[in-house]
């Protein structure tokens, strides 16, 4: 059997591949690019940009609960007198803030900046193809996703202002453009904004799916890819899977705001008036509709900065991952239970409470996958060598990330302790912790870590040191404290403390967390600066400055077409040989063949379809590989 | 009881200190007259303060615009006359050609409900707490109303603070830059790392660690102090039980974790000459630590099936119900009254005379010829937008700014056929309801929907009673988008779905009085707030609830006049139907 990527592979090697270079101008090479590793460039600065906005956002609204008796005229002469009149933010525009900061967060950084950024580069590099299956889609996959992020911030442009209804959009609230200044035009524009992002997430999860299962080079069976291609392959099977169903939740929406249908709404009277013509709909569709993707969302954020992790670790730690196995069958785990979980963000909605129990069972089963992938890069790090790092400091921050969030998580999948604290700040401070803090630290980790990869040069260390710690202690100051503001009951969206008099005690609280929160933003300065002067004046980088195992390394620095000059190099082993006896450096990259007297894991041996040690038949299906690492099927 | 007496004074002295007359319960005016023309008294501007914070305070403010225009002041503006009618139903008062109130309006775009429950003694007694607390904004100076922490900010001094504070976070980021380029160049031109950052960072990260968990447990011992207050009902113990069962063990693995996790970066950090050990699997160690989550797991989603399967699945539900309805933004509550049957309602019968909409016979037959003017005027104003189009045409000459924008849009929503549309979904709308009200009245289940359990309903506003020790059923109903009820001391929480009934069955066990020596505070009331996002008003719906002896409760619940006995008429026939069957 002969696989596309080694068609592919002699087709090109019959032509020598720097003969037929494109003629590229600035405007194929630079905006329009079908490279992948500007299109990943081109995802990870929209994305920072983005990010940018969406904390610059929050820092606004931190003003608000920490001091909502003082005025600061710098809002007003910043956002004008209908947004800050007398230097206090509007109570509808503090909504809108809130909305679009969680919009922006969970989508345009956390899914496209993320995984968009680090599928693009890795994927090619690491699978060792040319290039995505499809460039020409992958373009526009990301060109979706910047007409998208136009559009939403467009939306702070009109003047209804953006959508204030809340990341979660729940109709009647965002169905009904009376009820709220920004259910109107702003909730709209949002809505059209999901939809090209959607498209987006659609076009670029196909490709990164084909080019994983058909393009990987020779002897690169499923087995020997690194772990990060195992979760940026998952994440793009859960968006693939999830995505279309929130677009015709949206779909459904539009129809009920524009064209008088009443799906998700019934006995409305709004305004005075009676404001339906139907009756029967029903809101708690749309929840369902949402977090049926809304909840592989989560992971669809995580498990691509669990991945990158998975690599940073051992490579700074200088020691195989551990349970390499284990690892792929947790995300395996987590990526199927991610779509039967979806209720427990709905326990009190009034559905059945039956369903409530079932949602609750596979949502505490799902942290054992979780847990086993904690323990394992705990067992990593146990007598490693390991070189701090920025990229390192990141993922162990990740991982501390991981268990505070993920811990808080066993209260909230609780249905009966989940009573109390749904929608409180206990939700705000664990998802910001589980999947916000651990995924940007993921995103940062990467980040400094292949940097050298993108652009050839290598990033500031000092600055990294500096970034991360301020970041760190930040984080945990600023939604540490959330937890204790949740468990008292104060609900989450609240334009200030004051409705009941025992919600003032937390006013010195948040004066900490506001404190805290713009610490952290300022401590991204030196990030950017970081980040943007090294693109152009960082220190020249090496050929594998990290003295890294992976494919990518093996390409040459500079970015050329096509990846690598003359043949795709051949993969011998897994990606994990680290510290390996036997050999006199502490890696060994996968291009090393393996001596005859070198001894392999038992899971390192190539796959090949008629079971002989055979590379040049690696090709094996995934589902025979997953019964053959549970033991259901003898190779 | 000598104890709680002392915390009262003790407070008091606190407040009169502090000079924060206002968040006191007691008023004293600082006015000579009123608008209202009525004698100004410490009493009335004390209820009328009480009344403020239960009806207008989820939309307004006195300082500052919310939901509506803030209230300061409110007297200089307009009459007491106009405000009487403006609060009592202000879409009459637009109807009747206002200019103010149209203005209101156009500039708001919500309309403020009706409030023709509201006595007018009750409104000047508002209206005179209004003015009161206009003076003594004035003579005080910058404190806003809802301010209950006693810390009057000058404003201009906070302002430089902040401008001071960002000059040096500047300056502070310009040094840190400074000593990284100046570190890196010498690092550079020595060859040698000045700051030996594998050291630094292993070290951080201990420090990190040991000031971490200390400041976790502190956080635990000072705030942990001031949340989870024991409580108040019979399944809010059972799921607080579940909470520190789920803390135990999800404390011990945060601190063992989180230990091992900056140890093992610690102790492993980079070494000349060593080597990290390869060490790629251990199935037998995997396979422990997948099963001590799993089985901890078990153990937690077992208490956690049985604790909710006994809150959703109580046996003594519907014994006491009472019906909650959420609306933007605020809640009112209906009791069912001696026959202790809550009566029918439906959303088409909603107007500002029956704001629950409640199946009453009369009322539904009062409500087709209103909403039968109502369609007349809209079908007459669709045939006149021809003509208010020249209107507007004629009169945008001469007009600039603000004014001229406004009636340019007002062209353009008439050109584009937008008026016409929304007027047409308006007419059709009414069309519509009216049909369904009246096939409601002629239909054979006519009587059975229009039964008598809604005659006696009271219908309650400002502060709901409930006996304690009862088994109570929380009946929620919505009419415009999803609010969250959340009572945090009964631990217990459902959302307000449109179209979708939802319920809340708690046992209360502790009243108000032994919740309030209990916390310290004679203030302190049991509330009910809204948790889900439901508009700008969100953060300010509240309802009181007051928990107390089955005596005290009964005296209450009889206090309250019953919403709908004066129509004694519909009653009598119901009663001669019944007696000739």
């Amino acid at each position: 059997m002969t696989s596309i990527a080694e068609t592919l592979y002699h087709s090109e090697e019959s032509e020598p591949h720097s003969t037929h270079h494109h003629k590229e101008n600035f405007i194929t090479k630079y905006i329009f690019s079908q490279d992948h590793k500007m299109i990943s460039k081109q995802f990870l600065i929209t994305g920072i940009i983005m990010g940018c906005l969406g904390m610059m956002m929050s820092v606004l609204f931190r003003l608000q609960l920490a001091w909502p008796d003082s005025s600061f005229p710098i809002l007003e002469t910043l956002l004008g007198s209908k947004w800050a009149p007398g230097g206090k933010l509007d109570p509808s525009f503090y909504m809108g803030l809130v909305t679009i900061h969680g919009t922006i967060m969970v989508f345009f950084v956390l899914t496209a900046g993320l995984s968009g950024t680090f599928s693009n580069l890795l994927i090619p590099l690491q699978c060792g193809a040319r290039d995505m299956a499809s460039p020409f889609i992958n373009m526009l996959s990301y060109w979706f996703f910047f007409l998208s992020s136009v559009v939403l911030t467009i939306s702070f442009l009109i003047e209804s202002g953006p959508a204030t209804v809340g990341w979660t959009i729940y109709p009647p609230l965002s169905a009904l453009p009376k009820a709220m200044p920004g259910a109107g035009l702003g909730m709209t524009l949002w809505l059209v904004a999901m939809v090209f992002f959607i498209v987006s997430a659609l076009l670029g999860g196909i490709n990164y799916i084909t080019t994983v299962l058909n393009m990987r080079t020779k002897g690169m069976s499923m087995n020997r890819l690194p772990l990060t291609i195992w979760a940026f392959f998952f994440t793009a099977v859960l968006g693939l899977l999830t995505f279309p169903v929130l677009l015709g939740g949206a779909l459904l929406l539009i129809f009920d705001r524009s064209f008088g249908t009443s799906f998700y709404l019934s006995d409305i009277f709004l305004n005075g008036e009676g404001a339906l013509a139907n009756s029967g709909g029903s809101p708690i569709l749309f929840q369902h509709l949402f977090w049926f993707l809304g909840h592989p969302e989560v992971y669809i954020i995580i498990l691509p900065a669990l991945g990158i992790t998975s690599e940073i670790i051992a490579i700074n730690a200088r020691k195989p991952i551990f349970g390499y196995t284990a690892m792929v069958i947790s995300i395996t785990g987590i990526a199927f239970l991610s779509f039967i979980v979806w209720g427990h963000h709905m326990f009190i909605t009034g559905m059945n409470p039956l369903l409530g129990l079932v949602f609750m069972i596979f949502t505490l089963i799902i942290a054992v996958p979780s847990a086993v992938k904690s323990f394992n890069y705990l067992a990593t790090l146990w007598r490693g060598n390991i070189h701090f790092t920025p990229p390192m400091l990141f993922a162990i921050g990740l991982v501390s990330f991981f268990i505070s969030g993920g811990l808080t998580g066993l209260f909230l999948g609780n249905a009966a302790i989940d009573i109390q604290l749904h929608d409180t700040y206990f939700v705000v401070a664990h998802f910001h912790i589980v999947m916000g803090c651990a995924a940007i630290f993921g995103m940062m980790a990467g980040i400094y870590h292949w940097f050298p990869r993108m652009y050839g040069r290598m990033m500031n260390n000092t600055l990294g040191y500096l970034h991360f710690w301020l970041t760190f202690i930040a984080a945990y100051m600023v939604f540490f404290p959330m937890h204790f503001i949740g468990l008292a009951g104060v609900p989450r969206r609240y334009y200030q403390f004051t409705v009941l008099p025992e919600f003032g005690i937390w006013n010195d609280v948040n004066v900490l967390i506001t404190v805290a929160a713009i610490i952290g933003a300022l401590a991204q300065i030196l990030f950017l600066y970081n980040f943007f002067s090294s693109i152009f004046c960082g220190k020249k980088s090496e050929q594998n400055p990290w003295k890294s195992n992976t494919l990518e390394w093996t390409a040459p620095v500079e970015r050329i077409h096509g990846n690598w000059h003359g043949e795709i190099p051949q993969v011998h082993r897994w990606a994990y040989d680290y510290s390996k006896p036997g050999f006199e450096e502490d890696y060994v990259p996968q291009t090393v063949p393996v001596s005859d007297n070198e001894e392999q894991l038992a899971f390192e041996h190539v796959l090949s379809v008629d079971n002989a040690k055979n590379e040049d038949n690696y090709t094996v299906s995934f589902s025979s590989l997953m019964l053959k690492w549970l033991g259901l099927k003898k190779s | 009881m000598m104890h709680f007496k002392i915390e009262k004074v003790k407070l008091k002295i606190l407040l009169l200190a502090l000079l924060c007359a206002s968040s006191l319960n007691i008023f004293s005016a600082d006015i000579k007259e009123s608008i209202t023309g009525k004698t100004v008294d410490d009493a009335t501007i004390t209820a009328g303060k009480t009344l403020f914070e239960n009806r207008c305070m989820s939309c307004h403010a006195l300082n500052s615009k919310l939901v509506g225009p803030a209230l300061k002041d409110i007297h200089k503006k307009r009459s007491y006359e106009w405000l009487l009618k403006w609060t009592k139903n202000n879409e009459e008062l637009r109807k009747s050609g206002d200019k103010d109130a149209i203005a209101i309006f156009e500039e708001f775009k919500l309309p403020m409900p009706a409030f023709n429950d509201l006595k007018d003694d009750e409104i000047s007694s508002i209206i005179m707490y209004i003015e009161n607390s206009s003076v003594a904004k004035a003579t005080t100076g910058g404190k806003t109303e809802t301010a209950s922490t006693p810390a009057p900010v000058d404003q201009g001094k906070a302002r430089n603070i902040n401008w001071l504070i960002a000059i040096l976070f500047i300056i502070l980021i310009s040094i840190i830059f400074l000593l990284v380029k100046i570190t890196d160049r010498i690092t550079e031109l020595s060859g040698k790392e000045i700051i030996k950052w594998d050291n630094v960072n292993a070290f951080l990260l201990i420090a990190i660690l040991t000031i971490g968990m200390a400041a976790a447990f502190w956080e635990f011992f000072v705030h942990g102090k001031l949340i989870m207050s024991e409580a108040a009902t019979e399944y809010g113990r059972k799921t607080d039980r579940m909470f520190y069962i789920t803390l135990f063990f999800t404390g011990v693995v945060f601190v063992i974790t989180e230990i091992l996790l900056f140890w093992f970066a610690f102790k492993y950090r980079k070494r000349k000459g060593t080597k990290a050990l390869h060490y790629a699997h251990n199935n037998k160690l995997e396979v422990i630590w997948t099963l001590i989550p799993a089985t901890v797991l078990t153990i937690l989603v077992i208490g956690g099936l049985k604790t909710w399967r006994k809150i959703t699945n109580n046996p003594e539900r519907e014994k006491f119900n009472v019906e909650i309805f959420g609306y933007q933004f605020g809640w009112t509550a209906r009791f069912p009254g001696n026959d202790g049957k809550l009566g029918n309602s439906n959303w088409n019968l909603i107007s500002s005379d029956n704001p629950l909409g409640v199946a009453i016979k009369s009322k539904a037959n009062k409500l087709i010829p209103e909403l039968e003017t109502e369609l007349a005027d809209l079908e007459k104003e669709l045939k006149q937008l021809p003509n208010k189009l020249e209107v507007l045409k004629s009169e945008l000459g001469g007009l600039t700014g603000e004014d001229r924008k406004q009636k340019l849009d007002k062209i353009k929503e008439i050109e584009c056929g937008i008026a016409a549309a929304d007027l047409n979904k308006k007419i059709s709308n009414r069309k519509i309801q009216i049909q369904r009200i009246k096939t409601s009245l002629t239909s054979e289940k006519s009587s059975e929907f229009y039964n008598q359990y809604a005659l006696d309903d009271i219908i309650v506003n400002n502060e709901i009673h409930i006996p304690v020790n009862q088994t109570i059923t929380f009946k929620f109903r919505g009419r415009d988008v999803i609010h969250s009820a959340y009572i945090y001391h009964f631990r217990t929480q459902i959302n307000v779905v449109p179209g979708l009934p939802t319920e809340m069955v708690f046992k209360p066990i502790v009243t108000t009085k032994e919740e309030r020596i209990k916390q310290k505070n004679p203030n302190f009331d049991y509330y009910l707030i809204c948790a889900k996002i439901c508009g700008t008003g969100h953060f300010n719906m509240k309802l009181k609830i007051v928990v107390e002896s089955e005596e005290d409760y009964n005296k209450w619940i009889q206090s309250q006049p019953t919403s709908f006995t004066n129509i004694e008429t519909e009653k009598n026939k119901l009663n001669l139907i019944a007696y000739t069957k």
